[in-house]
């Protein structure tokens, strides 16, 4: 009975490990994605901008 | 003792359920992802007009993460027939590394982002046609017609076809009879590709439920459908030499490659029964896909040399 429990007890600390980890990598995953974004869109207007910037009249 | 045997057991069998980045990546499908990739560059090079480098490469990754995003969502889908197929079960939904809420997580978001970041980043002809083939490929062709009709492969494989008139849009802003004949050639490759697989995996498909034409309307029609398309496709392939999208390299390769496509098709119609019946379904299905990588390639290059020359 107590070994039954004990087993119980490890199996959902076990899943519980399972599931931090599941979400560490998923929350590693969200963040090199959005900066990954971040650099694309950031270069694309660099792109888009070209030289008008630098040629405004003031 | 028995607390250790558990503690073994429980962690060997939580260790097989984590996943890892190649599972995510095996969901995207990286092989369609490739012939996706080289169809839309071809599509992209081709184009008249210019694009910055930059921005053709922001290009090329959406639509290549709309493409994964599709996969995923149809992996997603398809998970209960996936199981029981011995070419897919090993796909990690069906091992139980991914779950489906994750793949259909990863897939949803893949897809609005990639929409999104194609739409704002490049123009919006080419997000809409990035939003449509994945809708398409999810919605009708996952969901409605592969559980339907036999037909499925063949209205379905409209969205495989779309890449290279994305990638021209990405460049042009609209969508051209050029275009829209890069997407015939692939629409029509697809039904005797398929074909060529399923008349090996009838019975999976069978008992799957999924009504492949071998299925429903038997190998020989199969076989005849297989022969028919291949005739429509080959002249098809060599248009673009005509129109001047392909040059002479496409022209020769197209005309060659295509002759042999249709022998490998009349092996298939011809012959019927055995060893030697699977031999001439397998040769089809692995030069189909040798063809079409061809004949895109070539046009990549050619584009490419007409650019850098230009």
């Amino acid at each position: 009975m107590n070994d039954m429990s004990n087993t119980v007890a490890e199996i959902d600390a076990a899943a519980a490990a399972a599931e931090a980890k599941r979400r560490r990598i998923r929350s590693i995953a969200i963040a090199l994605g959005l900066g990954f974004l971040v650099i694309m869109f950031y270069a694309a207007t660099i792109v888009h901008l070209g030289a008008n910037v630098a040629n405004r009249a003031i | 003792m028995t607390t250790a045997a558990s503690d073994a057991g429980v962690g060997q069998s939580l260790k097989v359920l984590e996943p890892g980045v190649g599972d995510f990546v095996t969901l995207m499908k990286p092989r369609v992802m490739t012939l996706v990739i080289l169809t839309a560059l071809a599509g992209m090079l081709l184009a008249p007009g210019a694009i910055h480098p930059v921005i053709g490469l922001i290009a090329m990754i959406a639509i290549s993460v709309g493409a994964g995003a599709s996969g995923a969502l149809n992996m997603w889908y398809d998970a209960d027939i996936d199981e029981n197929m011995a070419r897919t079960a090993a796909r990690p939904i069906p091992r139980g590394r991914v779950t489906p809420d994750e793949a259909l997580q990863f897939g949803g978001v893949l897809s609005v982002m990639s929409v999104l970041t194609l739409g704002v980043l490049v123009n919006w002809v080419a997000g809409a046609l990035l939003a449509l083939t994945i809708a398409y490929y999810l919605f009708i062709y996952t969901m409605w017609l592969k559980r339907l009709t036999p037909h499925n492969i063949v209205v379905g494989g409209a969205a495989g076809a779309f890449p290279p008139m994305i990638g021209w849009a990405a460049v042009t802003g609209t969508v051209s009879l050029e275009s829209i004949l890069l997407f015939l050639i692939i629409f029509m490759w697809t039904p005797p590709h398929f074909w060529a697989l399923a008349l090996l995996r009838s019975r999976d498909y069978e008992r799957v439920g999924v009504p492949m034409l071998p299925v429903v309307a038997g190998p020989a029609e199969t076989r005849k459908q297989i022969l028919l398309y291949s005739i429509v496709l080959v002249p098809l392939a060599i248009l673009p030499a005509f129109i001047g999208l392909g040059g002479l390299t496409y022209g020769i390769a197209s005309v060659g490659l295509g002759a042999i496509f249709l022998w490998f098709a009349f092996n298939v119609w011809r012959i019927t029964e055995g060893r030697e019946a699977d031999k001439a379904c397998k040769q089809l299905f692995w030069f189909s896909i040798l063809y079409l990588y061809a004949l895109f390639a070539i046009l990549v290059v050619e584009g490419a040399m007409n650019r850098l020359l230009a």
